[in-house]
């Protein structure tokens, strides 16, 4: 009986000797970077593609990946090697670029009211680098299944491998140009699919009956917009138009 | 650094302010009951609607091809394969490959 009581405590003081809080945030950040798989899937071969692209267009290896690693906004960087190799000045490319990224100003608002009050322990400049559209998406589809006081470094988890797959299939591109100048059909339209697979398997983990309402309305709103205006317009106005009836529809209570 | 360099850096900056000043801005201003009601719900909506705008965006090349009729059947096709699979197993990545995977298939067969 003494033996057992004095392994017990025994076990009780190692335990509590050797419990580091910060195993518990490193297991969350490689759940995030888990959970950023299904976004590589998407990102490696879009990156991939960006990086043949620039190539093909004359823009040197150096710019090519100085895009993905400080610009790293999927569709923008094909607007932005178009306009460089266009001889577009800065004048004409910075606005476009800011033009066409203008929707990532909500997205850090509308993440903050997921993660802990208060601040919490993430400085904002990390916040906010890898806030894509895929990862925002990804972030508020999942964030809600995941304990309070872990998000932030799931979060950070989450960032770190979309971003590093987008800079390696960048990377990727840039190495083996040559080789991928004719892929097959299948392959090619697989690919191409990847990123409307992804947001439809987003849209469906955030819950469409809940937000049916709000959904239905950003269709609507989207697909006459995408009619007469560039893609990247109708993308921002018609999220915003979205949530702007989100908020009016949860002030009378008729969602 | 070179003129295309210091363009790109320039584009990498502000697309960075984008997305942090309004969480600056966020943590720093107090809000009342009320501003802070209707802009929740705004925000709350951002998530679905962004999600929906982009997934229309990122659909609406291959309905405007040149085989529309194709294209919709093949795409409706590849969207119901990844709602029945993450009805049956759940997860992002699974489904979104077999979507891609299906749809692949049924361009080379079809076009």
């Amino acid at each position: 009986m003494r033996d057992v009581a004095a392994s017990t405590d025994e076990n009780t003081i190692h335990r509590l000797m050797h419990t580091d809080p910060s195993d518990s945030s490193l297991r969350w950040f490689v759940r995030g970077l888990v959970t950023s798989l299904s976004i590589a899937a998407g990102y490696v071969p879009i990156a991939f593609s960006f990086g043949l692209a620039a190539l093909q267009a004359g823009l040197s290896p150096f710019i090519t990946i100085l895009t993905s690693v400080v610009v790293y906004a999927g569709a923008s960087q094909f607007v932005l090697i178009a306009l460089l190799t266009s001889g577009a000045g800065w004048f004409t490319t910075v606005p476009t670029v800011l033009l066409m990224n203008a929707r990532h100003l909500f997205y850090g608002p509308a993440l903050l009211t997921r993660l802990p009050r208060h601040g919490g322990s993430i400085a904002p400049p990390l916040l906010a680098y890898g806030l894509t559209d895929e990862v925002f998406a990804t972030a508020l589809g999942k964030i809600d299944d995941i304990p309070g006081a872990s998000r932030e470094a799931w979060y950070l988890g989450l960032q770190s491998g979309a971003y590093g797959s987008w800079v390696g299939g960048t990377i990727l591109g840039v190495s083996l140009s040559s080789s991928f100048q004719n892929p097959p059909v299948f392959v090619e339209a697989a690919l191409s699919f990847i990123l409307p697979g992804l947001f439809f398997a987003l849209l469906l983990e955030s819950g469409v009956v809940r937000s049916a309402r709000t959904i239905a309305v950003t269709t609507l709103l989207t697909l006459v917009l995408i009619i007469m205006l560039p893609s990247y317009h109708a993308l921002a106005l018609g999220m915003l138009g979205g949530a702007a009836f989100n908020m009016f529809t949860a002030r009378t209570g008729s969602s | 650094m070179s003129d295309l360099a210091v363009i790109v850096a320039l584009c990498g900056a502000g697309t960075f302010l984008l997305r942090l000043l309004p969480i600056w801005q966020t943590r720093r201003r107090p809000h009342t009951s009320a501003t802070s009601g209707r802009l929740h719900a705004f925000l709350q909506g951002i998530g679905p609607a962004a999600i929906t705008a982009l997934l229309v965006v990122s659909l609406w090349p291959a309905l405007k091809s040149s085989e529309p009729a194709v294209q919709t059947m093949v795409t409706v096709m590849a969207l119901a394969v990844i709602y029945a699979i993450k009805r049956w197993r759940g997860g992002i990545a699974g489904p979104t490959l077999a979507g891609a995977l299906v749809y692949g298939f049924l361009i080379h067969l079809l076009t």
